[in-house]
């Protein structure tokens, strides 16, 4: 239940019909409490296993409480609390080994519920108009089993606009068809596409090790490079589209967690369309106050888009080091800081240089684009090695060719992602430029009903056919 | 209102569908089930061709066959290599003339179904040749394997070659038998198995009757996207095991106690190997049966969880008791498949013949159990048949 599995999605799909019985939102809140109960018991059958959880829950409503009752001073304090706690359930080695408990625990969407429940102490500390949070939608809003694993992070305001609404927002057959049709785009995203993926890279990989001739070391490393972020988003944004859809079957509206992330020009406005909720919480809480407390000390003009650039470190940093509890981790974040760093001092030196309407000019030229985007897929790609590896297994790679056959090995990757991006995207606009009076034909609802049918036989003939375990959300385990 | 589609960011509006699209809407999806049916099909056909008819095959009136002498084929199963088949002059899978034995030489007469004849993969692979090269390398003497084994030919089939193959001087007679030889049994035939032409097989009087579901139903299991399919799915033996078992008739060699059906058939194969065993004795040749497995009784003896009732090594001692019983030597064929890597490495999981790599087993299981039993027999020749031949000829 843990993966994108058909049981996951006919349980999800079960709740949201028990759900649509009736309109009242006690009716549709008791059914989402029930179903995240049952999905908690689905995946560990021991009680006990859930204390850790409980208690983090409880000392994040013990704040809240506080905070509601206004006594605003211990607002940095639950916060804080609320930090450590999560460190120290998550085991980050920053913390001695002998703190943590040894009897094993649940901590699957620890960090989703960290962030949400960060979320509230933090609004609620700030806010000046106080809101009742009771303990049944604070247990809604943290265990609900469609954001449970891997988010999207949702905020609790939006959560309580559709939870809660008097009148739930329209569930016609045009929006159930829309629903099912994006829970089998997901499936086949994490059970078939993901699952070829993974075996490709894993294939490379292991190439990486075997004595072959130059050349196919070369193609190994460049495929070993190429196909994990394609793999990576296949995974996540699979599970995604079917929760956000299972979610609106149930009349409660998600974030949107990615837009195309391989568009993006710019490793900057690539953090703005992956993992949207996450860097989007991360700028609201991190950057933003961050940026306002810097800009308060330091007042000098000159230094301010250097303070941008500074803060937009820390951020991405952060972003990095939330993934993981291990230095490889750590890397990953400095890796993903230094990337919208340059990224930004890129922009400010270019505006410099070139003078704020040649720059508009040139970063709307299309050629620009298309190397942009290669280059940015190419340096996500090349971080992703302290994501996916260890510091051994990245060694034994880099030196499995060597230094300039790795330079030509990322030239090929950029180049390869400058043209193929770029054809995509050309096709894409081609293909929505055929439009009828309702809209283009590639996003009509006979073109969604065609593509679904192939999409969901096709996922389920191999799903039979390969009769292996869902694959792993790789998310989940964040 | 208006509802974010996240794949095309564009916002749709939620309106009533019209009408027509009640009708519509269905007719596209089944329209596109059958387009990917169609090209599924089409793909399954270039990459999984299979050639089953042996164009060597001359039919005589009785419905049984021969190979033609002298005369090359070739084959293809679905999952398997393009083969080429060739036959002696005597119309045996054999590379070695069927003529008078070479002196020297030891001459092993093999009898069975398509397992023995080696059905699918090219000769050198097959468990008879193997087993010839490697007692010729073990004895350091020539050993040839006269193969008799032709696809289709169950137990009365060979029961009436035995004259045939006793004639060719052997020194050693190897029947080959698989559960598939057994299921294949024709009870109607039995009382006629001496007779110089059997009677054509009971016709089925609702044989001729068009039936649409039947029709339908042999389309399908005749498709290579099913093939393709259970290509894929039995690469798993556990999901083959599970399959199987809910044959009935087909699978009862599997459960114990033995159908009443089963019974009977193992039966009639008792008293032919009876009598097989008799001429044999009388020629002064050893006999021996070789059991060769059965794609699902390899699968199950891997099962640590066999389900009630089932015990895949029963049809082999069943086997075994007949054999001893009448002084054959029995061969566990299966004996050496513990040891085998996965299933789908052994067998054409979608056809159930053994493979080049499941050949190599049996081969192994056999030449074992004849060096074992039969090592005096190997080294000096079949010495009583010798002087028996000799006083023939002076």
């Amino acid at each position: 239940m843990d993966t994108a599995s058909i049981q996951f999605v006919v349980f999800g799909l079960a709740m949201a019909l028990v759900s649509n019985f009736s309109r009242s939102r006690a009716w549709r809140s008791i059914v989402l409490m029930l179903a995240s109960i049952v999905f908690l018991g689905l995946l560990a059958y021991n009680p006990i296993v859930f204390l850790p959880l409980a208690g983090f829950l409880l000392l994040g409503y013990v704040g809240l409480v506080l905070l509601e009752r206004s006594w605003s001073r211990y607002s940095l304090w639950s916060i804080l609390a609320v930090i450590i706690t999560y460190i120290w359930l998550k085991k980050y080695t920053i913390l001695p080994q002998g703190s943590f408990i040894n009897h094993p625990y649940f901590t699957l969407g620890l960090s989703y519920i960290f962030f949400r429940v960060m979320h509230l102490l933090i609004e609620a500390g700030d806010s000046r108009e106080k809101r009742h949070i009771g303990p049944g939608a604070y247990l809604l809003y943290t265990l609900n089993f469609t954001t449970l694993l891997s988010g999207p992070i949702q905020r609790y305001d939006e959560f309580v606009r559709d939870q809660f609404a008097q009148d739930p927002i329209a569930l016609g057959p045009r929006v159930i068809g829309l629903q099912l049709e994006r829970i089998i785009r997901g499936f086949f995203k994490v059970n078939v596409l993901a699952l070829l993926l993974h075996a490709a890279h894993e294939d490379a990989l292991a190439q990486m090790s075997q004595p072959l001739p130059p050349t196919l070391k070369l193609l190994a490393a460049f495929k070993l490079a190429v196909i994990y972020p394609f793999f990576l988003y296949a995974n996540f944004s699979g599970y995604i589209d079917i929760v956000i859809a299972l979610a609106r079957l149930m009349r409660v509206r998600l974030p949107e967690n990615f837009d195309r992330p391989f568009s993006a020009s710019s490793f900057l406005d690539f953090w703005s369309r992956w993992h949207m909720t996450l860097s989007n919480w991360l700028k609201t809480y991190v950057y933003n106050p961050l940026l306002v407390a810097l800009m308060r000390r330091i007042s000098s003009l000159d230094m301010q888009p250097l303070l941008g650039v500074f803060c937009f470190f820390v951020t991405f940093f952060l972003i990095g080091v939330w993934h993981g509890r291990t230095s490889e981790f750590i890397f990953f974040g400095v890796l993903q800081g230094g990337g919208v760093a340059i990224n930004k001092l890129w922009q400010l030196g270019l505006t410099r240089v070139l003078g704020r309407h040649r720059d508009k000019a040139l970063v709307k030229n299309s050629v620009y684009i298309a190397f942009a985007r290669g280059l940015t897929f190419s340096w996500f790609a090349f971080t992703l090695f302290w994501f996916w590896a260890e510091w051994k297994q990245i060694d034994t790679l880099f030196t499995a060719i060597g230094v300039a056959q790795w330079l030509g090995v990322w030239l090929a990757i950029w180049l390869f992602a400058t043209v193929v991006l770029a054809v995509w995207e050309w096709m894409r606009a081609a293909l929505l430029s055929i439009k009828t009076t309702e809209g283009p034909v590639l996003t009509s609802r006979y073109a969604h009903v065609v593509y679904a049918t192939a999409l969901g036989l096709v996922a389920l003939v191999i799903t039979v056919l390969l009769n292996q375990p869902a694959p792993v959300i790789v998310y989940k385990a964040f | 209102m208006t509802q974010f589609s996240a794949s095309n960011s564009v916002y749709i509006k939620e309106t009533k569908l019209p009408r027509r699209d009640i009708v519509i809407l269905p007719l596209l999806g089944f329209l596109t089930i059958t387009v990917c049916l169609i090209v599924a099909e089409v793909a399954s056909r270039y990459y999984f061709v299979s050639k089953m008819i042996d164009s060597c095959a001359c039919y005589s009136a009785d419905g049984s066959f021969r190979h033609r002498s002298n005369c090359t084929s070739s084959l293809k199963a679905a999952e398997g290599p393009w083969v080429i088949n060739q036959y002696n002059e005597c119309g045996y899978r054999t590379k070695e003339p069927c003529g008078p034995k070479p002196k020297e030489s030891i001459r092993i007469a093999l009898l069975g179904s398509s397992a023995s004849e080696g059905f699918y993969v090219s000769y050198d692979q097959s468990f008879a040749e193997r087993t010839a090269s490697d007692l010729t390398r073990i004895l350091g003497r020539h050993v040839e394997i006269q193969n008799m084994g032709r696809e289709a030919c169950g137990p009365v089939c060979v029961y009436r070659q035995i004259d045939e193959a006793l004639a060719l001087n052997p020194d050693i007679l190897v029947l080959s038998i698989d559960p598939y030889d057994i299921r294949h049994l024709e009870l109607a035939q039995m009382p006629y198995r001496d007779l110089p032409v059997l009677p054509r097989q009971t016709a089925d009087p609702t044989a001729d009757v068009y039936d649409p579901f039947m029709a339908v139903k042999a389309f399908i299991t005749r498709s290579s996207s099913i093939i393709a399919a259970e290509h894929f799915l039995f690469q798993d033996a556990s999901i083959y095991d599970r399959v199987y078992l809910h044959y009935k008739d087909n699978a009862d060699y599997l459960r114990t106690p033995f159908s009443p059906l089963w019974e009977k058939r193992l039966a009639a194969f008792d008293i032919m190997l009876t009598e097989m065993a008799r001429k044999s004795s009388a020629a002064h040749v050893p006999f021996v049966l070789l059991e060769i497995p059965s794609l699902p009784q390899v699968a199950l003896a891997r099962e640590n969880n066999l389900p009630a009732g089932v015990d895949p090594k029963a049809f082999n001692e069943r086997l075994k008791q007949i054999a001893l019983r009448q002084g054959v030597q029995f061969v566990d064929g299966s004996d050496d498949f513990k040891h085998a890597p996965e299933l789908s490495k052994l067998f054409y999981v979608t056809d159930g013949h053994l493979n080049a790599e499941g050949h190599a087993y049996v081969s192994r299981a056999l030449v074992d159990q004849l060096i074992k039993v039969q090592f005096s027999t190997l080294m000096n020749g079949n010495k009583t048949q010798r002087q028996t031949t000799a006083r023939q000829e002076r």
